[in-house]
């Protein structure tokens, strides 16, 4: 049974994680949709993203389905206390999903303009959301006896959970920037170059503030690091990878420097995931009410049976998501007129 | 179909309209007959699993033998009785168990507080098959006169045709209703209510402020929606490549 859990523990992160590499360049694409000139770069960022976006989601639904049915107690307490900063994410995507579709089906300027903020804003704040709800986790959340949220929604905008958001929202950015590096031509992949370097600068600083107050702040989450030396990789592997990220970028291998960063988004995640193992929603006000991956799974045999279901699901989903980024490969052209 | 008429009464792209109409008839006319078989295998589940809400949707109050089916009636829940019933009797028997002797449970067999809201689920249904109905009649009338060759000539068709399109849209709601509304009172069937799932760390206001939200949103979105339909339809088909 402790097995089952950590391993509905670590496909749960496996999940996220995924979500967090796949979504986040077309999510980062968003950030600099409004920083792009001119309706043919806006309508070549989109066709880059086009065919992707809606298979990278599946990833955040599937996460979530999985994380209600293997631990639905975290599911539960997250959900309801998440409530209105979920609902304003579900809003955003839901503009930004429109407003990939709906954009470039009308001339005039006012309707492009219009759905290019949509579109900017709906990724902006999930982007930075996701850090704030990840933030918000490793501080700790209020809760009753019953582990119900206890807080509100603007207790949830602290200071600690903003750091981590803004964090999130500078790796998205990098990401989104190397995605376009990789797939748009000329003068504006240079441009991207450039904002993939500010933002990631920007990440680096906010990197080391988050460690320096989470080392400082949150005794809990480095119970793990101090009783096993060798989980420092993990984070040594941020710095690692992000080097190379930036050395192939200065090697104009664009590729390579947009593969090294989704492995620096790993490395960042998995070492916040390390850190909680294994409490899932650590209690702020008592340790001792923390939801754990013990005592807030489900039974050994609905683990047992999403076990052998994931094992045949995963293969396909990993296999379509292949064959769909070899389908779309290669560069969009600033003449591109599908979106 | 509505499109393809559209076209036809203002006389624009005929030659594309007349074929799309009949595509469209054939694919309407199965698509509305499937509704029968469907319809009636989705009853016979709902009949063996959810009685109460065969009984809400079907307006039956006394268990009996020989079910009948009504025709027409108005549910008068706080005397548990239909008004100005009309009604076929044992329809409802051999439809939901193959056997017009069979007993159907009706509504007053349930605690009261185990009914679904009344009137939500019976007149949707209702409507739902009364429309159901309709649009087998239309596709039935469009083959008809398809093959007496006057589809193109009756005004009165291609206008039914037209002012039908937002039909399937509500038809399709209703359905949703019917569905949604009689498996209340219980979110998990006998087991838990909608009353006790609610979260109890979600103020009330929280969840209308995000319920009149959603229906800002989506009122925006169908807007815009409608304005690239009309767009579309406008352009027509050769423009629309």
């Amino acid at each position: 049974m402790v097995a089952l859990q950590i391993i509905w523990f670590v496909l749960i992160a496996v999940l996220l994680i995924g979500y967090a590499v796949l979504d986040g360049f077309d999510l980062g694409v968003g950030v600099w949709h409004l920083f792009l000139r001119g309706d043919a770069e806006r309508r070549a960022s989109l066709a880059a993203i086009g065919p992707l976006w809606d298979g990278n989601e599946v990833w955040l639904l599937t996460g979530g389905g999985a994380l209600f049915a293997a631990f639905p107690h975290v599911y539960a307490t997250v959900f309801s206390g998440f409530y209105l900063a979920l609902m304003l994410l579900l809003f955003a995507l839901i503009f930004r999903a429109v407003s990939v579709e709906f954009r470039g089906k009308e001339e005039s300027p006012r309707w492009r303009n219009g759905w290019s903020i949509a579109f900017a804003l709906g990724s902006i704040i999930p982007a930075l959301l996701f850090g704030v709800a990840l933030g918000n986790l490793m501080r700790g959340l209020p809760l009753d006896a019953s582990r119900n949220f206890t807080g509100t929604f603007l207790s949830l905008l602290n200071p600690y959970a903003l750091l981590i958001g803004l964090t999130g929202l500078a790796i998205f950015a990098v990401h989104g920037a190397r995605f376009l590096a990789v797939k748009l031509e000329g003068e504006v992949a240079q441009r991207a170059r450039k904002w993939a370097s500010i933002a990631g600068t920007a990440f680096w600083l906010l990197l080391l503030i988050s460690v320096i107050a989470t080392v400082r702040t949150q005794p809990l989450l480095m119970q793990n690091y101090n009783a096993y030396l060798a989980l420092w990789l993990l984070p040594l592997g941020i710095a690692v990878f992000g080097f190379l990220s930036m050395l192939s970028d200065m090697k104009n291998r664009y590729t390579a420097a947009f593969v090294y960063w989704a492995l620096t988004i790993v490395m960042t995640l998995a070492s916040v995931a390390t850190a909680l193992f294994p409490r899932m929603v650590p209690a702020l006000n008592d340790p001792a009410l923390s939801l754990t991956v013990y005592n807030a799974s489900s039974s050994q045999l609905t683990l047992t049976v999403m076990l052998v279901l994931a094992l045949i699901g995963m293969p396909l989903v990993i296999g379509y998501t292949v064959w769909a980024y070899r389908a779309f490969s290669g560069k969009v052209s600033l003449e591109d007129a599908e979106y | 179909m509505g499109i393809s008429a559209w076209y036809l009464l203002k006389g624009r792209h005929t030659e594309f309209a007349q074929y799309s109409l009949k595509v469209s008839l054939i694919v309407g006319l199965i698509a509305a007959m499937m509704q029968l078989p469907l319809g009636h295998w989705h009853a016979v589940q709902v009949a063996q699993t959810q009685p109460e809400k065969l009984a809400a949707v079907e307006g039956l109050f006394e268990t009996q033998a020989r079910a009948p089916v009504l025709l027409f009636g108005i549910p008068d829940e706080a005397n548990g009785r239909m008004i100005a019933e009309v009604k076929v009797p044992g329809l409802l028997s051999l439809l939901a168990h193959m056997d017009i002797n069979a007993e159907v449970q009706g509504l007053n067999g349930f605690p009261r507080d185990e009914w679904p809201p009344l009137a939500l689920t019976f007149y949707p249904f209702h409507l739902m098959v009364l429309l159901g109905l309709y649009f087998i009649g239309l596709t039935l009338l469009g083959v008809f006169l398809w093959w007496r060759g006057l589809l193109f000539k009756y005004k009165f068709f291609l206008w039914l045709a037209l002012l039908s399109i937002p039909l399937p849209f509500i038809v399709n709601e209703l359905g949703w209703i019917t569905a949604e509304v009689g498996r209340q009172p219980w979110v998990v069937y006998h087991v838990l209510r909608t009353a006790d799932a609610v979260s109890i760390s979600v103020p009330a206001y929280q969840v209308l402020l995000t319920l009149v939200l959603f229906v800002v949103i989506y009122a925006f979105l169908f807007w815009a929606w409608l304005y690239l339909i009309r767009k579309l339809v406008g352009a027509g088909p050769e423009e629309a490549r």
